[in-house]
């Protein structure tokens, strides 16, 4: 099988919207991608794009992005309503499959909407579910809830997971917040913003030729859960759990990993189901928990992990992407400096 | 902070979605006040039903009727319900295990206060009077007294076979979401010029086309910015329908013209509606100029164009004509 790696990633995430577009904000980020990879946008030859038009509540605006993107003369595109990590898993198949020797992989996100997460409910089963209107919010609270019930963590290790990954926070004065969904508090909850990412992925000669260190794709799995809530024990990660063990990593070492865990009793769940005997470094980008650029930030979990191998200082990362409700559907990328 | 421009935005739609297998029996159930689940080939009990296992895939055996009492697997409390929840004081939505299930259902439970809420906390269903086969048609879970009697734990099992009166179950979802929308910062600065009777484009610096609106980028190229070009308001149909079907949200008369025009100088066209002409006379080719609104109706928005007529041919003075723009 031929080898295929990450060879250029480039994000930016907007904490306030300042008025750029799509195409305004995927643009540079594109063109900063291609240059971290030496790669020219003509010797792309699959485009995997990710993106959600209920995030700026306008129809036809993911044409618009499209301004930013190397899309003439016209290659393999594909869309996806999702995360840009599954459209990273769809590219990373084509190229497997020989359908080009590179390919860009990008994300954009501009939720604009007064409630920025309430497009998330979008996702709901409309029978059962959505009637109840239940937000992002109180489901990720079930699954908390789930988890501090399990005995094996309480509100403080959350608090603790807060204080890593926000800059602005220290655990001993978070307990004192109000709930917004007990037992979950605002700082638990991702701050939603703006952003793009984009991610180079090169075959075997040209990624070589790209690089002295491409974080060549060791592996890739994703799997889903049953969509029914209260079917699935909530305080584990049954889809991460089997990913991970296809990926070989339950009692294996991960110098650099990155979870994309919108609440932070999430990362706890994630890091549990990935199984790792030992992690170097824990989400040295800060996660998801302080810049939530939802449908991009899976696709940056995973290209910071990767620049770790581009810029020499790992040998073998892991990112994580989820999507869905409480975790139901989980992607894990093994990548690795020799290969 | 930008000068972009801003709006309030709202995305609303509806749809109605009929119910089928499971799920149907399910709903069909709420309206007699019974909770159905469904038993699977080892046995479990779903509630609600599934006509699958979803570990196994496997069809599901039969539908099996429970009791309307259970237990709070998990909950989280809602202290300020919004005008889209299905109770206005503070509430509990909770994951409810009846009696026999082996799954749990998402509901929500009724009590004074956060406090009186916890995990394991005995629960029955509070029948709306009124029902129609909602998940709504349970109120609430609220919570089992000590002295309440308890129907016995048994269960009655059936074909779960829908009556022909019930065939029609449907669940209408109403989707409404509020936006502030900005357009972007070229975008913005076209829509502005619009706003002073202007129309700007922008020229590729590598392949010298001219896009309007400007773009932050040529689209074929990818080089950007585009250098600013004012374009003129007049120029050629290139495309044209006769709109002769009614729609949501139509603001004009039956029939108009919807079509669209290449403004001179631009390589793209735009779309637009034309007037002043019956539709039987509008071709391709056709020369057309911009009818703009007053000046005290100017807006950024393209409808300060209300609509392009055929460029006016006038009598010269000398009896012959001449098209104005030349």
């Amino acid at each position: 099988m031929r080898r295929i790696a990450i060879v250029g990633f480039a994000s930016e995430v907007v904490l306030e919207p300042d008025g750029r577009n799509e195409a305004e904000l995927v643009g540079p980020v594109v063109d900063a991608a291609l240059g971290a990879a030496k790669v020219s946008a003509a010797d792309i030859g699959v485009v995997g794009s990710a993106g959600s038009e209920f995030l700026n509540g306008v129809i036809g605006t993911v044409m618009g992005a499209f301004d930013g993107l190397p899309c003439w003369p016209p290659r393999t595109h594909s869309h996806l309503e999702a995360d840009g990590a599954f459209a990273l898993y769809e590219s990373w198949i084509r190229l497997l499959a020989g359908e080009a020797e590179a390919a860009l992989v990008c994300a954009f996100s501009r939720p604009l909407a007064t409630d920025r997460v309430s497009v998330l409910g979008m996702q709901l089963d409309p029978y059962l579910v959505a009637p109840l209107a239940p937000g992002p919010r109180n489901l990720a609270a079930l699954q908390a809830r789930a988890l501090i019930d399990s005995g094996r963590y309480g509100e403080g290790d959350l608090a603790r997971v807060v204080s890593a990954r926000r800059a602005d926070a220290s655990s001993d004065q978070l307990g004192g917040q109000p709930y917004v969904a007990s037992p979950l508090r605002a700082h638990d909850c991702s701050t939603v913003c703006a952003g793009a990412a984009a991610l180079v992925l090169a075959a075997d000669g040209p990624a070589t030729a790209s690089s002295a260190h491409p974080a060549w794709i060791a592996g890739m799995d994703q799997r889903i859960e049953t969509a029914g809530l209260g079917r699935r024990d909530l305080s584990v990660s049954t889809s991460t759990q089997a990913a991970a063990s296809r990926l070989g990593l339950p009692g294996s070492v991960i110098d650099v990993l990155e979870v994309h865990a919108p609440f932070s009793h999430q990362e706890l769940i994630v890091v549990d189901a990935i199984g790792a005997t030992e992690v170097g470094s824990l989400n040295p980008s800060g996660g998801a928990l302080p810049a939530d650029p939802i449908m991009a930030t899976g696709l940056i979990r995973i290209g910071t992990a990767a620049q770790a191998i581009l810029d020499g200082h790992a040998r073998r990362t892991v990112g994580h992407a989820t999507n869905g409700p409480c975790l139901q559907h989980n992607l894990v990328c093994l990548m690795e400096r020799d290969r | 902070m930008s000068d972009a421009l801003r709006a309030h935005h709202v995305l609303a739609f509806s749809y109605r979605r009929s119910v089928g297998g499971a799920d149907h029996r399910f709903l069909s159930g709420l309206a007699e006040a019974e909770i159905w689940g469904s038993r699977t080939a080892d046995g479990r009990i779903l509630v609600p039903p599934l006509d699958h296992d979803p570990d196994t895939g496997a069809r599901t055996e039969e539908f099996v009727r429970l009791g309307d009492v259970g237990v709070v697997r998990a909950w989280t409390w809602v202290a300020e319900p919004g005008p889209e929840h299905p109770a206005d004081r503070g509430f509990a939505y909770a994951l409810v295990e009846l009696d026999g299930a082996d799954a749990a259902m998402l509901h929500v439970v009724d009590v004074d206060n956060e406090r009186e809420m916890s995990t394991g906390m005995r629960v029955r269903a509070d029948w709306r009077s009124v029902r129609v086969g909602s998940i709504l048609d349970i109120r609430a879970f609220v919570p089992l007294r000590a002295a309440e009697a308890v129907p016995a734990a048994g269960r009655s099992t059936g074909t779960g076979s829908i009556r022909r009166d019930e065939a029609s179950l449907s669940v209408v979802s109403d989707i409404r979401l509020e936006y502030t929308y900005e357009p972007g910062l070229v975008a913005s600065a076209f829509l502005r010029s619009i706003a002073q009777r202007r129309i700007m484009g922008g020229r590729c610096s590598s392949c010298g086309g001219v896009y309007v609106p400007a773009r932050p980028r040529c689209p074929a190229c990818r080089v950007g910015p585009m250098a600013e070009v004012e374009l003129d308001d007049r120029g050629v149909v290139t495309s044209y329908t006769v709109v002769h079907v009614p729609f949501d949200g139509m603001t004009l008369e039956l029939p108009f013209v919807s079509a669209w025009v290449r403004l001179d100088g631009a390589d793209v066209s735009i779309p637009h509606l034309l007037g002043e002409v019956p539709p039987e006379e509008v071709r391709v080719g056709q020369r057309v100029e911009a009818v703009w609104r007053p000046d005290d109706e100017l807006a950024p928005t393209w409808e300060s164009i209300r609509y392009f007529r055929p460029t006016r041919v006038t009598p010269e003075p000398d009896g012959g004509a001449a098209v104005c723009d030349g």
